[in-house]
Parts: structure tokens; C-alpha cells; sequence
């Protein structure tokens, strides 16, 4: 009997030893914190807003992938991709699949930076302070707007091709996401012209709620300046004029005295929005990052995207790459282009991105005056300035001749030279209904043509997509 | 919890009695009563205490005992005897053979079992299997040894991780590995390393010493595994450590040392063919004119190069003959109280690729101490530390094998002036990757248990244990700049030290009880609690910019840059049982039971509960079967039972926000995860039935099963819509079915004693078919080089290649239709087959073209012994399993896409004009065909080999002699690790897959460290 009692005392004794401890499996993360006690003070609140800037840096949108994609998009008159990136291959050639992999991330990270967005914007009241609420207000809304915009003009067809009430365009978002159930929400496709609403919405009201200056991230001007290229790619000419105006005319801006300064230095007066990286955090330098696709340099560069120039222009008179196009001793050919040093040495290589670490100009004041001048031109008014003012701002800079008067096509020619390689070219072929001439290299003849409004020079919505909603989401034609 | 062990220990001691009474000496001499020798080592006790010797060398003992004092006389295979002294002074004993226990004895969750009662289907590996063979871990050890359990080694790596499947890939997303069980302590496995290395992994396994291990049993279906619940869905490996018995002192030394050389190298281009192809490509393709010299390809090419062209082998620069070499000295021994088992090893093994080096340092100490009859006290410790030099490998532009397969050949290694060159625009320079970085890691590692057992009466036994299981690895990389494309040249130099604390706590109490009732029902049974605590404490730091390569620290660095540390956590709560019931030995039931609670679930789920059930019907021992009498052993087993999979990261079911979302330097958080309450472990439902025959007194054995195993709820991301912010979230979709035949046989084909000629054979192999039964929504899941060279799809294995079918090459230019030359495509292009039939190549036209599972697998041992000599012939074999090699689209790039790589010799078989016959295309740079997409048939091989993976001939010198010099034992051997290797694969090893241990990514060479030929020699020392 004895021994049966103490049997039973062991087994208690063990049994109980294990359950007391039952506490042991409330483990909680130290790397992350539950989703519902992210924000709670405004301090959680400014992290969440810097955290969602971060999202805008990645490779999938301005780190590479925005600035690039146009730029493959219109290769034929401006570049080779020599990359083994099948991907980004595949957007030169106008060969996308609907399983293209820069189609699929860069939809998924402007998605997320929208959400991190919503997010922020269904937590404001949690700063009590009101211009720190209206400034992340702002900020929220900006970076909303400009991702729906830059989705809308890769995934959807232009504003300027057929009823853009009619066509669809992408998904508006405008609710955060944080748990399982409103993840599997479905939502479709709006119209072109109501993502446009959406984001003007989102800007103006941006605009009104940011400050002048705001370290280094997006203040009232940047809204403007991305209001200026929202109105100009649905050719809504005054707008696009008054905003880029505006912006001049704040007075916070002005040229760099030399075309390289944007691209070699941080921040500089010319800048009004960019994208903010150093050597510790950046968008990559392996297999993502600019540098890492446009450099041939020791040590940084893939040298994948080699600018084309057919060498001898005088031998051909159908001058056709942007490259050859330049005049002679324009500071802009012979200070932003190199033969590379590095990996794929000994070709021409574009000089505006050197580095991992540099910082990424998104939007420049170049940019407002030649939105102000192409706006003026085409209005036939003079609003801040004529624009063969503007042109020669633009011209005087960059160490050509100023013109004495100009044609809108000079101004466009001008708006390619400039801008060329940030991101702009595939959408000013689009919006100005310019089609894309494949040349044959030895004597510049046209020998085929992609129409501007042609379904491959749209990105198609992700097969992933399509599949995750049941197909319910429309693709585009084509894919 | 603690305060609760204690009390218990305190309940313990008070039961402890002592024991005094007046004494007498007694003394005796113990023989065999076989042939009448003396039996030295012989356990001697007084019955009910601890008092007690063992015999000397000639069988002698003596003791003092107390008046009425019965004398235990116990030695391994003998019979226990008892003998009541009676007031004797002298007691002779003739001990007579156990024949009943030298029946194997089989380790089981919390027990062990003998061969005969076992009812679930195991595998055991003993210690004489394992000796003598030149490995770094028990995991490679094993590889072919056991029926069932397909172990691949992936590269050649030193310490690497190694893949191990025991009845096939279960998971997707989780881990494919089996538990290991140290001595009843789960071992901390997998790999801690935070700096990137390409596709191998570090090894935690490696950790442990294999020469200190006695056997490895190896659970691999549901009703042996199931008592290890949410861990045991990949079977589990049961390791138990030699440990010391009462006898005399016993010294082993061992030791042995040899060289490794690459055992194939595959035909690559020399420098003048080289030049050759590439200037067809230039030319072919208009780059160069017809009359083009080399000179005019270095000057387009390169714009001309600062040194004379010259004729580098580039792998005889990488690769060298390298050492390896093992010594090993133990003691064991004991008394009746106490009993010890004590080593101490050092491993050496140099990597035949320059930079590689594994070196272990360990020791064992394994004590066992009986208080009285009734409780004793254990340990297991193990102490080590390995320093490893590695080296970057497979898909990688910085690691020495892969850049020198890359090089180019008419590049030498150095300038006149004794600086690297960069023999590739995309590869920097394989000997310095090798000779100018630092990559080192260093583990410390101490695996240990205590335990303590109380038996309250004969067959009722309690048990705490307490493990603990530490790992710390240091790791330190330093990248030099003094080389051309180093990638730490923009930053003037790049160091990183990493440190990772991996912890595991373990404190279980176990209650066991055996049985036999008027000798014919036999009950064990066994229930028990654990808690497990694992943590993971990891910090690095990172400095870049250095003054030069003589300061190699990130204490010099100019700007320390990088930072992190991080502490992770997970608990485990278990209550576990077994029962076996046998009657008559005829009817056999087994019945298992865990439930594992884990922190890595939301409240709701956070228990699993694993049960299994296993039956056995020994129809020899029936009446019936009386009469046959060649049969000695025949058993039917069958069970069915349900595990668990729990390696999932620890906190996949939480939605989460996270920092390090920075920006402008400043800390920002993002939502990184959505959160899924309802998520739970992966679940395995296994079926297993098998048989065990013996035949002629056991002289030939045959084991049989046939499985199936159900793998449901995977863990898997499952797709959203990304509008919502998210792609994916941690949920439970999908499963995967794992069914085969397993066939053990063991024979003594020719049974000699002593110095007659004796031979044995093992022979294993094992038909597993893996198959994906269930996906979301049914949908593809593509993955690997290109975004889809492999593919998971309902209906085929993990591990299915996907890509073009290549119907050779077009010989002419009529032979292609119209719509391919509007693609592109001219005679000497690959023809890609057209699959949908709309006369172009598109993605459309993608399909299965492989896939990496083997037909069968196994392993084949023949055992030869003849006088003093022995030789040990192991085989492994591996058929109908695929290997992608995406590689040769370089390896084979024929100028493709401005690569200047080297290339297979089997390109001079390339197509080169109108009319050639030829699988090969023709070279090309702008290859508007895209010849040389990786994922087509054409880089897809037979990856079957019959390996001689293990040859020992091994001498042991005559006793006579022997003894003459003081010595107990002496044996030397020669061995040989894969020898000979019949295989079609044109790689450097069949055995290979880049990703290392990947679950999905299985079967894939690229650019991966290959295995090496072992020859070494060793000596075994007995004192």
C-alpha cells in the first residue's frame, strides 16, 4: 500500500512538474510586434511613415525598377539591355509574359507601399498634434497618389488611347488591409479615368496638407511636380502647366549650375523629390539597383543596359538614338555618358547612375520647365515664362547654344535629351502618340514599328493575380 | 517547474537505504563453461548492494561480502548467474553463452526493445558498420546503409549539410530532415550561419563525433516515430553514444590519414580551341570579319589585353591533392558502481578545392554510477569545437570552383608583375577567391544529459532527465581588394564578424514499467512530460574600408556599417506514452501517444496529438509452424499512426510589424505579416506493413515493408490578391504522398569461424514514389533558375524539371518551318519542340522534362574475412533520378550573349555548316534563337551511378603475436571512398545538388563543389 502512494506521488509530481509550465508557449517575437500594437503613439506613427518611404526606395519601384522599365520600354531608340535578366530582356523586346517577374513585384511592392498608406491614414488620430497629424496626412496621401499613378500608366492603356472612362485601369485602394479575412477581399479593376480622379484627389489634397520643406521627403512642391506629370500625361495642358508653374515659382528651387550635380550629390536645389540612399541602405548593388544595371565602373556595375550609338553620325544622316542626337559639346553627352571600365567594358555607358549609393533624383526642377513650356506651347500662352524662356534655362545649363524661337517638337526633343534615362520615355512616346521605330544599326532605316498605343508596350496584370482572385481581375489584351 | 523536479529529488534520496552487516572474503575464479577458459571483465556483486569487482586477466576475483551474501556473477552474452555463498570462502563459477541475448537489441522512443517484439518498421546501424570510414558526420556515414532512408550528400564540401529522407520528401515549406536523438536529447540541427556562402550549408550535425557513437536506429514509420509527435513526420534518428561497462580498463587508439583528389574532371576546352569557337561566334554573327585573326576578337573583345595570351588549366589552379586525417584515443571500463567511457578525437580534412577546410576537436565523457540496487545516476557529455574555412560555391560570381570552371583559358593567373588578373568579365579571379579571403567559422559545441533513475521495484523505473544542447558559431569573413572585381573594392575592403548562440534546454521525467506475467503475457510501458526550451541568439557587425590586406579585422575598418542582433525563441510542452503488449511472443500490440504543445501556434492550435497503433503476429512461434524447419523467423507487422511537422519559423501564425524599414538613416517599421490564428502543424498519416523472415537460424534475414505516407495541411504561403498589400500568408493548403517498398536482406553466405573463410552481405534498396496530391486552387507553383525550371504540380514529385523539350539541332536551313525563321531560327539553332503545335516557341510550348527522384535507391555491403584479414565492399546506388545542369548554358555558351566563360569539350562537336548532323548548335553572340536557355532538355542527364562508395581492407595481426608486445589488439587497414563511380552523368559528380539541403530545389548542379576520391590508411590500437 505504502508503495503504491509513492508511485502515485512520482507520477503526480512529474505530470504536474510539466503542466505548470504551460505559460512556457506564450512565446512573443522580439524582432517584430503583434500588428495590433504597431501604432499606438505618434512616435509608431512617424516609424510607420518612414517605414512606408523605405517601400518607395526598394528595387521594385523607384530603387530600379520605375526608373528602368520605361527606359527597356522604349529601347529601340535609346538602349540594349545586354543582361542575362530574363525579365527585363523580355520588357526590351516587347516580349513580356503575363508571368513577367518585374510585372509581378514592383505591382506587389506599390500595393504595399499603398497599404502602409492606408494604414497610416486609419491611425492619424493617434497624433495629437495637428500640423505633425496634417504633414503625415500628406505624406500618406502623396505616396498613395503617385503609386496609383505609376501603376495606371504601366498596367493600364494611356489616357490618351480610346474612352479612358471605359478602359480599365488598375485596382483603387483605398482601406488598409491588417488581417486574413480582408486580405482574400476581391476587388476589380477601375476605369482609367477614375484612377486618375483618385490620384489627383490624393495629390491635391497632399498639396494642401504638406509643408515647404520637410527633410528631404514630400513636401507641397513635390505634390505639384507629380500633379504637373499627372495632368500633362492626360493631356490636361493648364493643369499640367500651373502646377509645374507653381512649383517655379515657389522660388525653393533652382538649376544646378552643372548637368552631373543632381546625380553626384544629394539633394541638391534642383531636386524636389528623391529617393534617399547611402551606402548601408539602398536599393542593391548586386542584382538590383540602378548603378547595378546602368554602371560598367570597377567594382560596381553589371553594365547590362549598354546605350546604343551607331559611332559615326556623319556617315549616317538618320540620327535616331538619343545618344547621337545630342549636339556637339553638350555638356549632357559629354558629362553623362563613359566608355566602361568595368564588367561589359569598352561600350557607352549612361553616367547618371555610378553608384549603390547615390541618391535617386525622382523629380526635377529641369522637368517643371519643360512641362511649363510644352504646356505654353501647346496652349499658346505664356504663363511664368514663353517657352523658348524655358527651353534655353534648360539649353543654357547644359552649355548649347540657346534658340531664338521654338516648335513644340523642339521641345520634346529637349524633354528626351534632358530627361534622358529617368524613367520618362516610355510614357512621352505613349502620351504624345509617337510610335517606336525599330533602325537598322549600319543605316538608321526604319525597319519595323511598334505602335505607341501597341498592347506590348503595356505590362500585363500578374498571372499571380489573376489567379489569387479566381480570375476575376481582367488582363490586358494580349497576354 | 524547477521547484517541483527538486521536491522530487528530494522524495528520492530519503528513499535511499543503506545496507551494513557484519562481512566475510570470499574469492573465486570465473571460466566458460563452453571451453573452460577464463573470463576476464566478469562483474561480480553482492546481491542488493553495490558492492562488487570484476575478474582480473585470469578470471580471478576477490571480495568481501556480507554473512548470507548471494554473489551476482554478469558478463556481456552470458547468462546471469546467482550463487548464495553459504559461508564458502571459495566460489568457481562456469558461466554458460546467452544465446537469447545476443538477440539484437533495438532503441525505441523512450526504451529499447529486442528485434523480435518490435512491431513498427526500423533501421539500425551499428558502430562496426560505421568505423574506419573517413567522414566528417553520422549523417554521412549512413548513407546507404539503411533500407528507406535516401541520403545525399549534395557536394563536396567539408561539414556541409547533407540532405536526409527518410521515406521520401514530406513538405514543401517546412523541413525535410529527420529529428535526431542524442541520447534522449533532441539535437540542435540545420544551419546557423548568417553569412552567405552559395548553396552549401554548415552542418550542426557535424558537431558530433561519429566514432564515439555505438548505434543509430532509425524510426521511420508512424508507430515508432509517433512517440516524437510534431517533430517525427521525417522519421527520426535515434543516436546512442558508446558507453563503459564493468571490465578492465580498455584503450583504443585509432587513427588514420590519406589524401582526396577529385576522382573526374570533365573535358574542358584548352586555350587554342577555345580561341577558335570564339572567333567562329564573332565571325559567325558579323562582330568580326571572315579574315579576323584571335588578335582582332582580344582587341573587339577586350579592347585589347595587357598580357600574352597563354594556356591556363584553371581547375588544376583551384584544386589540389588534399589531407585528411582522424586520431582518436578512448578509454572504457569500470566496476559494478561505476562505469566510464572517455575519448578524445581530432578531424582534419582539407577540401580538394584551395580554401576549404574542416577541423574538429572533441571529447566524450559518458559516466554511469549505480548508488545501490535501486537508483543511478548518468551523464553524457560531449565538448568540441570545429573551425571551418570555406569558400563561397555554387551560384555565385566569388567563389574559386565556379570562377575557374569560368575562366578563360587564354588568361593567365597573374600579370608579369604578380597582380591577379580577371580571366572573365563577369568572374573575378578563382585563386585569388581562394587564397586572399578569410571565411572562417568556428562552432563550439557541448551536447550533454544528466539523468537520474529510481526503480521502485524490479521493472517499475523512473527517470529525469535533464539535456542541454549549446551551439555557438563565430564566423568572421574578410573580403581583400587586391584583386581585380573583388566586390569589396568599392568599399576598400569588407569584414563581418557573426556570432549565433543556439540553445536548447531539455528536462524530461519518464515512468516505465515491465512486465511478465506467468511467462506468457509481457507488458512494457512507458509515459512521461518533457519541456523544451530552444533559443537563438545572433548578432553581426560589419566594417568596410581598409588601409590594405594586412589588416583583416573589422577593428580597422574605417566605417563600421552594418549591425544587427537579434533573439529568437520557442518552447515545447509534451505528455508522451507506449505500451507494448506480447503474448505467448506470438501476438504482439504496440500503442503510442504524444501530445506536443508549441509556441510556434495561435492559442487555438497550439496542441497536437499524435497517436499510432501497430500490431505483429510471429507465426513462427505457432504450432503450425513447427514442422519447417529452415525457417527461424517469420513475423507480420502492420501500424498506422500520425506525425507532426512543425519547423515553420517561429511566429508564421502572428501578424507582425517590423522595424528595419529605414530611411535617411532614420528607424521605420512596416507590417510584414498578416496573421493566421487557424494555422497548425503539418500532418503525416502513415500506413506501414511488413514482414520479417529469417530462414536457416537466422543465417539469412529479410525484411519487407511497404508504406504509405499522407502529408496534409502543408504549410504553405498561400497567395492573395496584392492589392491588399500582402502576396501571401502562412496557412495550411496542400499535401503530398510518399508510398514504396523497402527490402532488407542480411546473409551469411559463407559462415567461418575463427580463421575460416566467412562472408556476409547487406543488401538494402528502397522504391519510393513522391507525388504532390494537392495544391491551392490546384494551381502550378514554378520556381528555380529562370523563374520556372522547376515546377510543383499535382500529380508529379518535388523536384520535377520544367522547360523545352530540344529535338536536337536543325541541320539545314529547310528543315525549319517558316514561323521558327521568322523567330529567329537558322540551321545550326537548337530545335525546340513545338508543343501546342502553333509553329513558335513560347512559354506555351514549356513541359516536364525531368525530374529528379530516384527510381531506387540502396546500398549493398559484402564482408570477406579470411585469418587475420578482412574486406569491407560497400555499393550505393541511385537509379532513374534526373540532374539538371543549368551551368552549361555557360559551360556551353558558344560565344552566346558576350560571354568569354571556357567551355565543355563537347562543343567541338558543334554544328558549323549547311548539312552537319550534330545535337550541338552553332556559335553564336546574338543566338536569336536563344540556343541556350537553360531550362530545355538538353542540360537535363541520366543522373543514375553505382558507386564503390567504401572499400576497407583491413589486417588484423595474430593475438599471439600481439600480446607479445603488451598489446590487446592491433589492426591496419586500407580504405577507399568512392573509388570507382559508373555514371553517364558528364558533370563532375552524380551526387550533387547546388541548393544543399532544399526541400523543393533537389537535383541541380550548378557550379557545386564536387565530391572527391578518399584514400587512407589507418591503424586501430587496442591496450
Amino acid at each position: 500500500m505504502k508503495l503504491k502512494n509513492k508511485i502515485l506521488t512520482i507520477i503526480l509530481l512529474a505530470l504536474l512538474g510539466t503542466t505548470a509550465c504551460d505559460d512556457l508557449l506564450d512565446v512573443e517575437p522580439q524582432q517584430g510586434v503583434s500588428a495590433e500594437d504597431a501604432i499606438k503613439t505618434a512616435d509608431d506613427l512617424e516609424s510607420a511613415v518612414i517605414g512606408m518611404y523605405s517601400i518607395l526606395g526598394g528595387s521594385e519601384l523607384y530603387g530600379t525598377d520605375l526608373v528602368l522599365a520605361p527606359e527597356l520600354l522604349g529601347a529601340e531608340e535609346n538602349l540594349r539591355w545586354r543582361g542575362t535578366f530574363q525579365n527585363y530582356r523580355e520588357l526590351e523586346t516587347k516580349s513580356m509574359t503575363e508571368n513577367n517577374s518585374l510585372a509581378s513585384s514592383t505591382w506587389i511592392a506599390a500595393y504595399n507601399a499603398i497599404n502602409q498608406a492606408n494604414i497610416i491614414l486609419s491611425n492619424l488620430d493617434v497624433a495629437e498634434d495637428e500640423e505633425q497629424r496634417n504633414r503625415i496626412e500628406g505624406e500618406a496621401l502623396f505616396v498613395r497618389g503617385i503609386m496609383h499613378f505609376e501603376l495606371v500608366r504601366l498596367y493600364a492603356r494611356d489616357w490618351n488611347d480610346g474612352d479612358p472612362a471605359q478602359n480599365p485601369g488598375i485596382i483603387i485602394k483605398t482601406t488598409p488591409t491588417t488581417t486574413e479575412a480582408e486580405a482574400r477581399t476581391l476587388y476589380d479593376r477601375a476605369s482609367v479615368a477614375a484612377v486618375y480622379t483618385q490620384v489627383i484627389q490624393d495629390l491635391q489634397s497632399a498639396k494642401t496638407l504638406l509643408p515647404d520643406i520637410n527633410d528631404n521627403r514630400a513636401t507641397t512642391y513635390a505634390s505639384s511636380a507629380f500633379l504637373a506629370r499627372v495632368y500633362l500625361q492626360k493631356s490636361d495642358f493648364a493643369s499640367a502647366r500651373d502646377e509645374a508653374d507653381r512649383v517655379i515659382q515657389s522660388g525653393l528651387y533652382r538649376l544646378n549650375p552643372t548637368v552631373t550635380a543632381a546625380f553626384r550629390n544629394d539633394n541638391t536645389a534642383e531636386s524636389i523629390f528623391e529617393i534617399q540612399q547611402n551606402d548601408q541602405n539602398n536599393a542593391g548593388d548586386a542584382n538590383e539597383g540602378l548603378s547595378t544595371f546602368y554602371a560598367s565602373l570597377p567594382g560596381v556595375g553589371r553594365g547590362d543596359v549598354q546605350i546604343i550609338s551607331d559611332f559615326d553620325p556623319d556617315a549616317n544622316p538618320n540620327r535616331y538614338t538619343t545618344f547621337d542626337l545630342y549636339e556637339e559639346n553638350d555638356t549632357r553627352q559629354t558629362e553623362l555618358f563613359y566608355i566602361g571600365t568595368g564588367r561589359r567594358a569598352g561600350r557607352i555607358y549612361s553616367g547618371k547612375w555610378l553608384s549603390p549609393g547615390q541618391n535617386l533624383p525622382i523629380v526635377r526642377l529641369a522637368e517643371m520647365y519643360l512641362i511649363r513650356a510644352e504646356a505654353n506651347a501647346r496652349l499658346g500662352t505664356a504663363v511664368g515664362a514663353t517657352p523658348v524662356e524655358d527651353i534655353n534655362e534648360i539649353r543654357k545649363r547644359a552649355g548649347v547654344e540657346e534658340l531664338s524661337s521654338v516648335t513644340l517638337e523642339d521641345i520634346l526633343l529637349e524633354r528626351r535629351l534632358e530627361l534622358a534615362y529617368e524613367g520618362a520615355r516610355i510614357h512621352d512616346l505613349r502620351r504624345t502618340k509617337t510610335d517606336l521605330q525599330g533602325h537598322d544599326a549600319d543605316t538608321g532605316e526604319v525597319t519595323y514599328t511598334i505602335p505607341w498605343n501597341d498592347p506590348t508596350l503595356v505590362l500585363p496584370i500578374p498571372r499571380r493575380e489573376i489567379d489569387a482572385s479566381g480570375g476575376q481581375l481582367e488582363q490586358n489584351p494580349g497576354y | 517547474m524547477k521547484k517541483s523536479i527538486l521536491m522530487s529529488f528530494f522524495f528520492v534520496f530519503a528513499l535511499l537505504g543503506s545496507v551494513w552487516a557484519q562481512t566475510q572474503t570470499v574469492s573465486g575464479r570465473v571460466t566458460s563453461a563452453t571451453d573452460g577458459t577464463a573470463l576476464p571483465g566478469v562483474t561480480v556483486l553482492e546481491r542488493g548492494t553495490t558492492n562488487g569487482v570484476t575478474t582480473g586477466a585470469n578470471g580471478d576475483y576477490t571480495l568481501t561480502v556480507g554473512q548470507n551474501a548471494t554473489l551476482v556473477f554478469s558478463f556481456i552474452g552470458m547468462i546471469t548467474q546467482e550463487v548464495p555463498v553459504q559461508g564458502r570462502s571459495t566460489v568457481d563459477v562456469q558461466l554458460r553463452t546467452d544465446e537469447k541475448q545476443l538477440e539484437e537489441v533495438v532503441v525505441v522512443g523512450y526504451g529499447t526493445q529486442e528485434r523480435r517484439e518490435v512491431t513498427g518498421a526500423t533501421a539500425k546501424v551499428t558502430s562496426e558498420e560505421l568505423q574506419d570510414l573517413p567522414v566528417v558526420g553520422v549523417d554521412q556515414a549512413l548513407q546507404g546503409r539503411a533500407a528507406g532512408v535516401q541520403i545525399s550528400q549534395n557536394s563536396g564540401t567539408p561539414g556541409s549539410g547533407i540532405s536526409v529522407r527518410v521515406r521520401g520528401s514530406s513538405s514543401i515549406s517546412a523541413s525535410n530532415q529527420p529529428l535526431y536523438v542524442v541520447d534522449g536529447v533532441p539535437l540542435t540541427t540545420g544551419d546557423f550561419s548568417q553569412l552567405g556562402y552559395g548553396g552549401q550549408s554548415v552542418n550542426a550535425i557535424a558537431d558530433l563525433n561519429p566514432n564515439d557513437i555505438e548505434s543509430i536506429d532509425i524510426l521511420k514509420d508512424a508507430s515508432a516515430a509517433a512517440i516524437y509527435g510534431s517533430r517525427a513526420a521525417n522519421g527520426v534518428v535515434l543516436i546512442t553514444t558508446k558507453r563503459g561497462s564493468a571490465r578492465k580498463t580498455q584503450i583504443n587508439l585509432s587513427a588514420y590519414a590519406g589524401f582526396q583528389k577529385m576522382w573526374k574532371e570533365p573535358d574542358f576546352l584548352n586555350a587554342d580551341e577555345y580561341s577558335q569557337i570564339m572567333l567562329e561566334a564573332y565571325k559567325n554573327d558579323g562582330y568580326l570579319d571572315s579574315d579576323a585573326t584571335f588578335e582582332d576578337f582580344l582587341d573587339f573583345y577586350y579592347g585589347g589585353v595587357d598580357f600574352t595570351p597563354t594556356k591556363t588549366n584553371w581547375i588544376d589552379e583551384v584544386t589540389r591533392t588534399a589531407p585528411i586525417q582522424n586520431y582518436e584515443l578512448s578509454l572504457s571500463g569500470g566496476d559494478a558502481k561505476t562505469r566510464y567511457y572517455l575519448s578524445g578525437a581530432y578531424f582534419d580534412q582539407e577540401g580538394i578545392i584551395i580554401g576549404s577546410e574542416y577541423k574538429r576537436y572533441s571529447t566524450r565523457l559518458n559516466l554511469d554510477h549505480t548508488v545501490n540496487d535501486k537508483f543511478s545516476v548518468g551523464t553524457s557529455i560531449q565538448l568540441s569545437r570545429s573551425d571551418n574555412n570555406r569558400i563561397v560555391s555554387d551560384n555565385t560570381l566569388y567563389g574559386p570552383f565556379a570562377n575557374a570552371l569560368a575562366a578563360s583559358p587564354i588568361w593567365p593567373v597573374y600579370y608579369d608583375n604578380g597582380e591577379y588578373t580577371r580571366p572573365n568579365y563577369f568572374y573575378t579571379n578563382p585563386v585569388a577567391e581562394g587564397t586572399e579571403n578569410d571565411d572562417e567559422t568556428q562552432n563550439l559545441r557541448a551536447i550533454g544529459n544528466i539523468f537520474a533513475k529510481y526503480a521502485f521495484v524490479p521493472g517499475l523505473e523512473w527517470q529525469v532527465k535533464g539535456g542541454l544542447d549549446v551551439l555557438n558559431i563565430d564566423e568572421r569573413r574578410f573580403t581583400a581588394t587586391n584583386y581585380p572585381g573583388s566586390f569589396a573594392t568599392p568599399t576598400e575592403g569588407s569584414a563581418t564578424n557573426a556570432t549565433s548562440t543556439v540553445n536548447k534546454r531539455l528536462l524530461e521525467t519518464t515512468l516505465s514499467y515491465n512486465k511478465l506475467l506467468n511467462d506468457v503475457h509481457n507488458i512494457s510501458a512507458v509515459i512521461g512530460a518533457a519541456n523544451e526550451h530552444n533559443s537563438l541568439r545572433s548578432a553581426f557587425v560589419t566594417g568596410l574600408g581598409f588601409p590594405d590586406e594586412r589588416f583583416r579585422y573589422v577593428g580597422s575598418a574605417v566605417r563600421v556599417n552594418a549591425g544587427s542582433n537579434t533573439f529568437i525563441e520557442n518552447n515545447l510542452v509534451s505528455f508522451f506514452g507506449r505500451a507494448n503488449y506480447s503474448l505467448r511472443d506470438r501476438y504482439l500490440l504496440g500503442v503510442n501517444f504524444r501530445a506536443d504543445g508549441s509556441s510556434r501556434f495561435a492559442e487555438d492550435n497550439r496542441y497536437g496529438y499524435f497517436p499510432s497503433i501497430s500490431a505483429g503476429w510471429r507465426l513462427i512461434e505457432e504450432n503450425f509452424m513447427s514442422g519447417i524447419e529452415s525457417l527461424s523467423e517469420l513475423k507480420l507487422r502492420a501500424s498506422y499512426g500520425i506525425t507532426g511537422n512543425q519547423e515553420i519559423g517561429n511566429f508564421a501564425y502572428l501578424g507582425l510589424v517590423a522595424a528595419g524599414a529605414s530611411y535617411i538613416d532614420r528607424p521605420g517599421t512596416a507590417q510584414t505579416q498578416i496573421p493566421n490564428p487557424d494555422l497548425k502543424w503539418e500532418e503525416t498519416k502513415q500506413f506501414n506493413v511488413g514482414t520479417d523472415i529469417g530462414f536457416f537460424n537466422n543465417r539469412v534475414n529479410l525484411a519487407i515493408d511497404y508504406y504509405i505516407k499522407k502529408t496534409t495541411d502543408l504549410l504553405f504561403n498561400r497567395p492573395i490578391p496584392t492589392q491588399n498589400g500582402f502576396a501571401s500568408y502562412a496557412s495550411n493548403i496542400g499535401s503530398v504522398e510518399n508510398k514504396g517498398f523497402e527490402i532488407a536482406l542480411n546473409t551469411v553466405n559463407i559462415s567461418g569461424t575463427g580463421d575460416a573463410f566467412n562472408w556476409t552481405s547487406d543488401f538494402n534498396i528502397s522504391f519510393n514514389r513522391n507525388k504532390v496530391t494537392e495544391l491551392y486552387q490546384g494551381q502550378d507553383i514554378f520556381y528555380g533558375f529562370g523563374g520556372n525550371s522547376l515546377v510543383l504540380r499535382e500529380g508529379e514529385p518535388i523536384g520535377t524539371f520544367y522547360g523545352f523539350i530540344t529535338d536536337g539541332v536543325y541541320s539545314t536551313t529547310d528543315e525549319i518551318p517558316a514561323s521558327r525563321q521568322g523567330q529567329g531560327a537558322q540551321a545550326g539553332d537548337v530545335n525546340f519542340r513545338d508543343i501546342n503545335n502553333d509553329g513558335l516557341i513560347t512559354d506555351d510550348d514549356l513541359t516536364i522534362i525531368g525530374d529528379a527522384q530516384p527510381d531506387f535507391v540502396g546500398g549493398f555491403t559484402n564482408v570477406f574475412r579470411y585469418k587475420g584479414f578482412d574486406l569491407n565492399i560497400f555499393l550505393q546506388f541511385s537509379q532513374g533520378n534526373d540532374i539538371a545542369n543549368p551551368a552549361h548554358q555557360y559551360q556551353q555558351h558558344l560565344g552566346n550573349d558576350f560571354l568569354d566563360d571556357n567551355m565543355l569539350g563537347l562543343v567541338r562537336g558543334r554544328w558549323q555548316s549547311e548539312g552537319d548532323r550534330t545535337d550541338i548548335p552553332r556559335a553564336t553572340v546574338d543566338d536569336p534563337n536563344d540556343n541556350n536557355r537553360s531550362n530545355s532538355s538538353r542540360f537535363i542527364y541520366d543522373g543514375s551511378y553505382l558507386r564503390f562508395k567504401n572499400v576497407i581492407l583491413g589486417y588484423n595481426l595474430p593475438t599471439s603475436l600481439v600480446e607479445r608486445i603488451g598489446v590487446r589488439s592491433l589492426r591496419v587497414y586500407a580504405q577507399g571512398q568512392n573509388l570507382i563511380t559508373f555514371t553517364d552523368y558528364p558533370g563532375f559528380d552524380p551526387e550533387v545538388n547546388f541548393a544543399g539541403t532544399s526541400n523543393t530545389t533537389i537535383g541541380v548542379d550548378f557550379y557545386t563543389f564536387p565530391q572527391a576520391r578518399t584514400i587512407t590508411f589507418g591503424i586501430n590500437l587496442g591496450l
